[in-house]
């Protein structure tokens, strides 16, 4: 299964991976802030861990963008628990997003406006 | 009304009444034609029928398209949209989509302009100065910012040629070992080597190193604009060529014989930076300080000084001798001077005089080297040397000759066997009576090594590709002295080599890593803590402590020459200020950067004063010949308000052969009539012809409607009138309240100073750049289509002979009460909570219904798909900002990119901004720091401060639309506003 990345390797040829998670062209989607703000992998990739083949979990249109933007707090967790496909929060999770608001400086209502994603 | 039809008649009455009614004016078109200009502004977007001409850049490699191949640089068809390919091993540090910065420098006339080149995975787009070197600060011009396009010009070479043909390197190589052969063993007899002019330690060392191997070669360097007759000055004034450097930060008064110190070249960025230290806010325990100015063609300084008047050549000459009769250097005396003259001239000599020790005078670089050579003794009597003057000894290797008539005498008598040019290009700059292109047939091997295939390779057996300085390792001095060590920030585009492994070719020391020549100059001058030095080096992007040093020299007594009579017509030669002397022709978006003064884009003309105009009745566009000594050119005139009434100012650059497709046809080619390499003057003769062609000018393009865009202040009023509130029906429009339920942190703004602003274009360059700003051609650009983000209006006030000049940079005015964002259907244009009206390219269905509302006129609209660039230009685009395509509206966005890159970044460190902490594009660029942009909400930022200024002012005011962007007046310090 891991051939190919050998491959890669041994050849210096670099992987070809077929991108599944598409967003159009004139969104500006940044990782880094999305993971510094404790927004976990599986908020828009979904169980990747349990795909046989990979697929969009999330339809990733501009409204589901914006449900988080502009509710965040339902979204959100520990920033060491981002990666965790797993995690399942033992306290109340409305309570942990709205403390995770605060703590991690989100600003609720002023990452809606178009320029947040378009420029 | 098209503007492509015949300009009205020139007519100076009608002139003259229409200059008395308006206070402010743009253009002599303006004054002739009043109607036809308000007709073209109503229009809002003229012709919007009319069929559209591509560029043509394509031309050119369709021809090529079979080297293109061989290259293996052909394109894919579909952009891998759909694949993700990273990096095998990726590089140290590098992060995908996150910009790394590289201090390095590119060089300009041999002078090292120091940068800080942001690049994305490998590839650089975008240049900035370089904010901790002692000459740019962070601040850049045109060429500077322009660069980055010169490096991914598709039609730049990228394999050697023989004959025309394609060769390889090593085919050269082969055919090199052959004539090193008879150059060994005739000592070089017959070698001749010609370069630009360098400052570059490097390349003298291996000079050095050539002239050992082969000690009869000769090499000299030849610019055709440079400064050869200020170096011939320094000589007859010193005795040996030395550099004067001006401090105008220490300036209090400025005394200006034609020279155009903040205009373009390779100092106007350290120029421009001093004078706005000095010019700006007035300084405690400083007064204004007074620029006074004597100039045949109008210029920069001329436009942003106290007082100024237009002289002819043989005026200025008059003027200096006067100047150095006053100060009683010997066997000066004062010629008769008009009433005009003799005034100015005296109120600059008091003005001198007592501020002597902070004054001073120059005499401008094409002024004869004989008048040059006076500053030099005047600045010394003033006490202004070591305070406001210093000389050092030259950072460039100066000529004792002129080389292209010594080159062109030389093949005449037989005497050169191998010519090789090395970046230079001098067969389309020698002057025309030269004939080198017709003599250079008779050397036997010619090499020509160029960034372009041009009109020297064209006659050479060998063209080979030059490097781009971001390509590759060079060093090169600053005009201080500094020097910077230039390391590449993109491996070679093409098969190209340096110019260092091409003299190592040359000198026959194998092919070297292409640092070795760099690294043995440095190791010799490091000595033994190399490492340490080499890594600092070029991380800071100077060598610490490299800067020239000043030398305590007194001047030598001078020849006094007779002055020249004035009864003929006298021709001047400039530079262009977009493309220089042609170097940047294929720039494209300097190409359509409009001139400073002129506007005009993609053309030189042929500029003339409203009495010669009158004089042969030629309006703008007609075609004139100029002819000196029997040798003519034609091409349009250009009325220029305030030029000298006997004076035609001729442009380089233009007229070009080859090398630069998508200039040739182009202009006229001036150096063909230049009488010699120095000569920056001559006496002719002017005639109208028959014709007239179509000059692409934005002097007329979105053009605002009111008045009181530009307004003034003096020492006796110097506060404006503060506004007085409009009644109105509508309640109070509060800022706070508006937004109150998002409460945003911040509230963006920008200051414009327009006292500060000398006009450069620096910004304009900056945001193309910046923005992704496309290119759309002459024909476009006539039909008022240009896309400029950012544009620089010039408008002039009084007397058309001499009239007062102003510039006002106009970017979008984010008005909180936006009027565009009320015209749109689909509200594609709208608000953020910070304040920025943005502009939504998705959304937009081009009803153009925002710019017809838009009072300042700011929005472009993309009439075709303007997006038909090739691959290398692809990658000069700025990752961050979308590429519009056709049939949306576009604008300024105050980088939104980067006030969204702050944010994310002072999220992720969960902190709020620091003061100043987003620069936008034009306000980094500025050399002058006339553009300031920052947070309103914060009292003590620097746009705040600006804003609670006396001279503060709202453009447009009465239309209640509330810009964030707003001016500072200038100042009037003509001595007509202190009575």
């Amino acid at each position: 299964m891991l051939a190919p990345v050998r491959e890669s390797l041994a050849n210096n040829r670099s992987l070809n991976w077929n991108r599944v998670a598409v967003l159009p062209e004139y969104v500006y989607f940044r990782h880094d802030i999305h993971i510094a703000k404790g927004v976990g992998c599986v908020e828009c990739h979904g169980r990747v861990d349990r795909m046989a083949l990979t697929f969009q979990a999330q339809p990733l249109t501009m409204a589901f963008c914006l449900d988080c933007h502009r509710n965040p707090a339902p979204h959100l967790r520990p920033r060491d628990e981002v990666t965790n496909m797993n995690w399942n929060p033992s306290l109340d999770r409305g309570a942990l997003g709205r403390q995770l608001v605060r703590e991690y400086g989100i600003r609720v209502g002023q990452i809606t406006h178009c320029f947040v994603c378009h420029r | 009304m098209s503007r492509s039809s015949r300009a009205p008649q020139f007519d100076f009455d009608r002139i003259r009444a229409a200059t008395s009614r308006k206070q402010f004016w743009s253009s002599i078109d303006e004054l002739l034609d009043e109607q036809g200009l308000r007709e073209w502004i109503e229009a809002e977007f003229p012709a919007p029928l009319s069929v559209h001409d591509k560029p043509r850049r394509r031309q050119f490699l369709k021809l090529i398209g079979a080297s293109l191949l061989l290259g293996g640089l052909t394109r894919c068809g579909d952009r891998p949209a759909n694949h993700a390919l990273p990096y095998v091993i990726q590089p140290e540090e590098e992060v995908p989509g996150v910009p790394r910065y590289y201090a390095t420098a590119v060089a300009f006339e041999g002078y090292a302009q120091p940068v800080v080149a942001t690049t994305y995975s490998g590839r650089p787009i975008k240049l900035d100065g370089n904010p901790d070197h002692p000459v740019t600060r962070g601040t850049s011009d045109v060429f500077m910012q322009s660069a980055v396009l010169d490096l991914y010009d598709p039609e730049r070479s990228k394999i050697p040629l023989r004959n025309g043909a394609p060769a390889s390197w090593a085919q050269f190589e082969t055919a090199l070992s052959g004539l090193r052969e008879s150059w060994r063993n005739r000592k070089g007899e017959g070698l001749r080597i010609l370069t630009g002019a360098t400052t570059s330690p490097t390349l003298i060392r291996q000079f050095r190193a050539m002239q050992e191997a082969y000690p009869n070669m000769r090499w000299s360097r030849c610019e055709a604009i440079g400064h050869a007759q200020q170096d011939e000055a320094m000589s007859a004034a010193f005795g040996r060529v030395l550099t004067p450097h001006y401090r105008l930060d220490q300036c209090d008064v400025v005394v200006s014989l034609d020279h155009d110190v903040l205009g373009a070249g390779p100092r106007q960025v350290a120029h421009a930076q001093a004078w706005g230290v000095r010019h700006g806010e007035v300084q405690s325990g400083l007064g204004r300080m007074r620029v006074h100015v004597a100039e045949s063609v109008p210029s920069l300084t001329g436009t942003v000084a106290s007082t100024r008047i237009p002289v002819d050549p043989s005026r200025i000459e008059a003027l200096t001798h006067a100047m150095a009769a006053e100060f009683k250097v010997s066997g000066f005396a004062r010629p008769d001077l008009q009433p005009g003259e003799g005034n100015w001239l005296d109120r600059a000599l008091r003005e001198l005089r007592n501020s002597a020790g902070h004054s001073l005078l120059m005499i401008g670089p094409y002024c004869d080297p004989h008048l040059q050579a006076l500053a030099p003794a005047i600045n010394a009597q003033l006490g202004n040397v070591g305070k406001t003057v210093w000389y050092s000894e030259p950072a460039h290797v100066p000529d004792a000759t002129q080389p292209l008539a010594e080159l062109t005498r030389e093949i005449a008598n037989g005497a050169i066997e191998t010519v090789v040019f090395i970046g230079c290009n001098p067969v389309y700059t020698c002057p025309g009576p030269l004939g080198l292109a017709n003599q250079l047939a008779r050397v036997p091997n010619r090499i020509h090594a160029g960034l372009h295939a041009d009109e020297t390779a064209a006659l050479c057996q060998w063209h080979l590709p030059l490097s781009h300085a971001l390509e590759s390792w060079s060093d090169a001095r600053a005009v201080d002295g500094t020097a910077t060590i230039m390391q590449p920030v993109i491996a070679p585009l093409y098969s190209s080599r340096s110019a260092h492994q091409i003299v190592d070719m040359l000198l026959g020391s194998g092919a070297n890593a292409a640092n070795a020549a760099v690294r043995e100059t440095w190791e010799q001058s490091f000595g033994e803590d190399f490492d340490r030095k080499w890594i600092r080096s070029l991380h800071d992007g100077f060598v610490d402590n490299s800067g020239a040093t000043a030398i305590a020299v007194t001047p030598n007594s001078l020849v006094p020459t007779q002055t020249s009579s004035g009864t003929n017509l006298e021709v001047v030669f400039r530079p262009d200020p977009c493309i220089w002397d042609g170097r940047f022709s294929n720039v494209a978006w300097l190409q359509e950067l409009p001139k400073p003064l002129t506007k005009i884009t993609w053309d030189n003309v042929i500029e003339i004063s409203p009495a010669l105009a009158n004089e042969h009745s030629v309006s703008n566009g007609d075609v004139v010949e100029v002819s000196i000594d029997g040798r003519k050119i034609r091409g349009a005139a250009w009325v220029i308000p305030g030029q000298a009434p006997r004076t035609v100012a001729l442009y380089f650059g233009y007229g070009r052969r080859g090398g630069a497709e998508i200039a040739i046809g182009a202009g006229y080619d001036a150096f063909s009539i230049r009488p010699n390499e120095a000569a920056w003057k001559a006496t002719g003769s002017i005639s109208r012809q028959r014709g007239h062609r179509l000059i692409a000018t934005t002097q007329a393009h979105h053009r605002m409607d009111g008045f009181d865009f530009v307004r003034e202040v003096s020492a006796k009023n110097p506060r404006l009138p503060t506004q007085q509130k409009a009644p109105t029906f509508y309640p109070d429009w509060n800022v706070e309240k508006s937004s109150e339920k998002n409460s945003p942190d911040h509230a963006w703004g920008m200051v414009i100073d327009l006292d500060l602003c000398v006009g450069c274009n620096a910004c304009v360059s900056a945001c193309n750049v910046e923005n992704n700003v496309l290119v759309v051609g002459k024909d476009q650009v006539s039909r008022g289509r240009e896309m400029l983000w950012l544009r620089v209006d010039r408008y002039f006030t009084g007397d058309v002979d001499n009239p007062r000049a102003y510039f006002q940079p106009v970017p979008c005015m984010h008005c909180e009460k936006a009027p565009c964002e009320m015209g749109c259907p689909v509200h594609a244009t709208v608000h953020s909570p910070e304040g920025v009206n943005q502009m939504v390219y998705n959304r937009c269905i081009g009803t153009r219904t925002c710019s017809s509302y838009c009072p300042y006129k700011v929005r472009r609209f993309n009439w075709y798909d303007y997006r038909h660039f090739e691959a290398a230009e692809e990658a000069a685009k700025n990752p961050d900002v979308t590429v519009r395509s056709r049939g949306v509206m576009e604008k300024c966005t105050y980088c939104t990119q980067r006030i969204q890159a702050a944010h994310v970044q002072a999220d992720k460190e969960n902190r709020s901004f620091r003061r100043d902490e987003v620069v936008t594009a034009c306000q980094q660029a500025c050399p002058t720091r006339a553009i300031v942009f920052g947070d309103l909400k914060d009292e003590d930022s620097a746009v705040s401060k600006r804003r609670r200024s006396g001279r503060h002012y709202v453009l447009l005011e009465e239309l209640g639309t509330r810009p964030r962007t707003t001016y500072l007046a200038r100042w009037n310090d003509s001595p007509d506003e202190e009575k």
